[in-house]
């Protein structure tokens, strides 16, 4: 776990929000009693991200323009959806003549806990015009509630 | 066995200091002349031309407008929250809606030599600077 407030300081040590998930990654905001959102917080959700459901899919979008299929990695684990990346630097821009750079860069990964029963075997995604869209299907033929037997 | 084996340099803690200040400014994009509006831009001077790399992330070549008037450019456009039939957002941490940034070029450029190219949700602009604004070099005689 990492410390709560990353300081000021080398540009690769700010990677997202790795070490918060569970304050705020709860992402039905039902889990969200505890994180009011604050300076630092807020400015390590970095690439945003939006998350939306329909009845047949859950769909993840991440705002990381300039990157290629190669800079990205897609993983999850027991619900958890990790999304993980390096943003390089403009390299032949770089080499001289910066004026003024609003645009971040460095390594990220954020976190998305997926609590619905969703099939991750079918789970695509595309980065394209600078947005990388994962879709994730539900599990078709809802389980519904399950009955344990008490014996 | 010296418990105090560092030395005290109040001009090198001065100067940690600033570095810091620096760093927190940078990380929040308040260098001068920058703005944290969206879209973020990067500008660069590469003598003969200014660069301008701008993020526009999810925004469609044709809902982007770029306009320059002398050495004033303005980006415009709009972003839309991703529409899917009958969706519920359930978290969305990027805003949309349209917007508008001007950039003070820091030269003149040959508006009639502009290039722009959009690529992975980065527009990238070239504008060669006018014939007064290339650097020069001034000749020595003996």
């Amino acid at each position: 776990m990492r410390s709560l407030m990353t300081l000021p300081g080398r540009r690769h040590e700010r990677s997202g929000s790795g070490g918060l998930p569970r304050l705020f990654d709860g992402w039905t905001g039902r889990r969200r009693k505890t994180s009011p959102p604050d300076v630092f917080t807020t400015a390590d959700r970095w690439p945003t991200l939006d998350l939306s459901e329909d009845d047949k899919q859950v769909v993840v979008e991440l705002e990381a323009p300039g990157l290629t299929e190669k800079d990205l990695r897609l993983t999850y684990e027991e619900g958890v959806l990790y999304i993980q990346g390096e943003k390089k630097e403009e390299k032949e821009e770089t080499r001289k003549g910066v004026h003024y750079r609003e645009s971040r860069h460095g390594s990220f990964s954020r976190s998305v806990p997926v609590d619905i029963a969703v099939d991750w075997d079918r789970a695509k995604a595309e980065y394209k015009r600078g947005v990388l869209k994962i879709v994730i299907p539900k599990k078709s033929g809802r389980a519904g509630r399950k009955l344990i037997p008490v014996s | 066995m010296t418990l105090l084996d560092w030395t005290f340099s109040p001009v090198s803690e001065l100067e940690r200091m600033r570095r810091s200040m620096d760093d927190l400014f940078e990380r929040f994009g308040m260098t001068p002349g920058s703005s944290l509006a969206f879209p973020a831009v990067n500008l660069y001077d590469k003598g003969e031309e200014l660069v301008v790399a701008v993020e526009v992330p999810g925004v469609p070549k044709d809902r982007l407008q770029v306009d320059l008037r002398e050495n004033v450019l303005t980006l415009s456009g709009a972003r839309e929250a991703a529409q899917y039939q009958n969706a519920s957002a359930l978290r969305q941490e990027t805003p949309s809606g349209t917007f508008t940034k001007t950039i003070r070029l820091p030269a003149k450029v040959d508006a009639g030599k502009v290039e722009a190219q959009y690529k992975e949700g980065i527009l990238l602009i070239r504008m060669p600077k006018s014939e007064e604004s290339k650097p020069k070099q001034i000749a020595i005689h003996a």
